[in-house]
């Protein structure tokens, strides 16, 4: 990034949050540019084909629109910074207020489908890389192929047929966790939305942690450990564990918030009153104040998120810190 | 012919092969001998398979066994648009700067490390947000998500080609930037290409099929597989079928993809490992 040698001493410090702040900066541009890029009328869309001239007018003047520009865009980053999240076109209500409880609620669910897929692939993956080659690893890897190429909301459903309608074991509709803002309140709403979830994330963290294990396991250090006789578990968990980790953590704090696709899909697919749910509905409604709102602040967790876990594997591998950041195609 | 014959001899290979001519062949042929008018209704609605209407009928009466058969065309075409439209992008802009260096260089990089930064699904959504649900924005907002990330993978490849003997030879000889990276750098980046858009494809699949399904791809009542998915949602605890056929021909055609994706990276070498992401 940034390549004149007067930097160049400084740079490993500056490129985290200089790269935070573009992102930040461009998601808000980004979504600013909608506001504009509306083809037709924010008004006409929000009151509907039978509003009067002067009610648009009043609307354009309620919300803003009626202002230039760059006055718009500067409005629009004061209000950002402040926190002040504007109206919903569509219900009145302010979009803080609508989107705070559904945010609880997708944040515990994302936790708690991130805690599934993580003690499922780490050792899964760990596991199969150190047979690699075996009938069992052929399976695992076989079993993530699959699993990657199925759309979340295909996992979703093909989950409620066999678990809801075949098994008849858990409620198939997340609507009830409306009444409660943390899982402990209503587990069982949270479980099948939770395990889809982490079913998308699995294969991706399986194959990383098999290929990972398989690289470590054929390095010197490991066949020096197998030969002053360490085996078993011990030398999964205390020499090889510790040398595949650091780029495992990386992938899976990165799908801590790069699934927000999968949690989008399947929060519609069983009714989970949370955070994407929403999205979609304003999306499809064009409710731009709503969809603003939670495109910055996904878009903040996604960009911070993955500032933090590229510094802190920066932190747990000396050996990554010179030049890895450039081997990434 | 032998190079397919070498290419169906990876297990993969053929067998997404195989699983993409059948997904093909059925929404290719099936319009043609669909028994009914897909978008019309014809019998009463909620009926279970039978002899007249194979897979029974959806909540409007129509003849969803039709609806399958004419609902795969536009799951297969859309994401096949929105690729080529990010491959174009993505190999001009990658060879271009692979190949320039300098000023273009650094504002092709940078453009793509900012659009990168962002979750891929919330830009589509924003752009949906702005312009409206249906096909065409979907294609167009799914190639530009998708550019930045074949122009980074091409990019690459053109730095690691630009100091071969071939291309100083050109470049002594005046060779026009536009010949030099098409007629010589191009051809030999195909593999890496055709590696690139076979991912970037089973991504575009499930993506879009994703948001038909979200109703904000094709519209209903279009006939879509992933449009169908979620119209008939409601019937999958009286009778499964007309939901859990069209999702599985989605989940084959993603499949098939991704196999191939595989194979291909197989077929050339291994020099890229099949990545997910």
């Amino acid at each position: 990034m940034l390549t004149s040698p007067r930097w160049r001493g400084l740079a490993p410090y500056l490129r985290l949050p200089v790269r935070l702040v573009l992102s930040l900066l461009a998601v808000s541009v980004l979504v600013f540019l909608l506001t504009i890029a509306v083809p037709g009328d924010p008004a006409r869309a929000a009151l509907g084909k039978a509003a009067t001239p002067a009610q648009l007018k009043a609307f354009d003047a309620a919300h803003g629109l009626d202002a230039p520009l760059y006055e718009q865009f500067g409005r629009f980053l004061q209000h950002l910074v402040l926190g002040q999240l504007g109206t919903s076109y569509a219900s009145g209500q302010s979009v803080a207020t609508a989107i705070g409880a559904r945010f609880e609620r997708t944040f515990f669910l994302v936790l708690i489908a991130w805690l599934i897929a993580a003690l499922i692939s780490i050792p899964v993956g760990m596991w199969s890389g150190r047979r690699a080659g075996s009938v069992a690893d052929s399976a695992v890897s076989g079993i993530t192929l699959g699993l990657a190429a199925l759309p979340e909301f295909v996992i979703g459903l093909l989950l409620v047929f066999i678990v809801g309608v075949k098994l008849g074991w858990l409620p198939v509709n997340s609507t009830q966790a409306g009444y409660a803002t943390t899982p402990w309140g209503d587990f069982s709403s949270y479980l099948l939305p939770a395990i889809t979830i982490a079913l998308t994330i699995i294969p991706y963290i399986t194959r990383l942690a098999r290929a990972n294990a398989r690289e470590v396991d054929s390095e010197p250090y490991i066949r020096a450990a197998i030969l002053r006789g360490v085996h078993g578990p011990r030398l999964t968990f205390m020499h090889v564990l510790p040398n595949a980790a650091p780029p495992v953590l990386n992938a899976l704090a990165l799908q801590f918030a790069g699934s927000i696709g999968g949690v989008v899909v399947t929060e519609t697919v069983f009714g989970f009153p949370g955070i994407g749910q929403l999205l979609v509905q304003a999306v499809g409604s064009r409710d731009l104040p709503v969809v603003q709102a939670i495109t910055i602040i996904i878009g903040a967790v996604y960009v911070l998120v993955n500032t933090l876990a590229d510094a802190g594997v920066r932190a747990l591998t000396p050996r990554l810190r010179p030049t890895q950041q450039v081997a990434s195609t | 012919m032998k190079a397919i014959r070498r290419f169906l001899a990876i297990p993969p290979g053929l067998a997404g092969t195989i699983g993409l001519l059948v997904i093909l062949a059925i929404s290719l042929i099936g319009p043609a001998v669909a028994p009914y008018n897909p978008d019309a209704s014809v019998a009463a609605p909620a009926l279970g398979p039978s002899a007249a209407h194979l897979l029974g009928t959806d909540l409007l009466g129509r003849d969803v066994w039709s609806r399958f058969l004419c609902g795969g065309l536009s799951v297969i075409v859309l994401p096949l648009i929105a690729v080529s439209g990010a491959l174009v992008i993505g190999c001009a802009a990658g060879l271009l700067s692979g190949y320039l260096g300098g000023w273009v260089d650094t504002i092709v990089t940078r453009t793509v490390d900012i659009v990168l930064a962002l979750p891929p699904f919330l830009l589509v959504l924003v752009i949906i947000a702005g312009f409206g649900t249906g096909g065409s924005v979907i294609v167009i907002a799914v190639a530009a998500v998708y550019a930045p990330s074949i122009t980074r993978v091409i990019r690459s490849a053109t730095q690691a080609i630009r100091p071969r003997e071939f291309v100083l030879v050109a470049r002594a000889r005046g060779d026009s930037v536009r010949w030099i990276t098409l007629r010589e750098i191009a051809p030999n980046i195909v593999p890496t290409l055709l590696v690139e858009v076979a991912i970037r494809l089973t991504f575009a699949v499930m993506f879009i099929a994703s948001l038909s399904f979200l109703g904000l791809g094709v519209q209903p009542p279009s006939p879509n597989w992933g449009v169908m998915v979620a119209e008939n949602r409601d019937l999958l605890f009286s009778y499964p079928l007309p939901v859990l056929v069209p999702a599985i021909a989605i989940a084959v055609l993603a499949i098939s993809v991704n196999l191939i994706a595989d194979a291909l990276t197989i077929f050339f070498g291994g020099g890229r490992q099949g990545q997910m992401r």
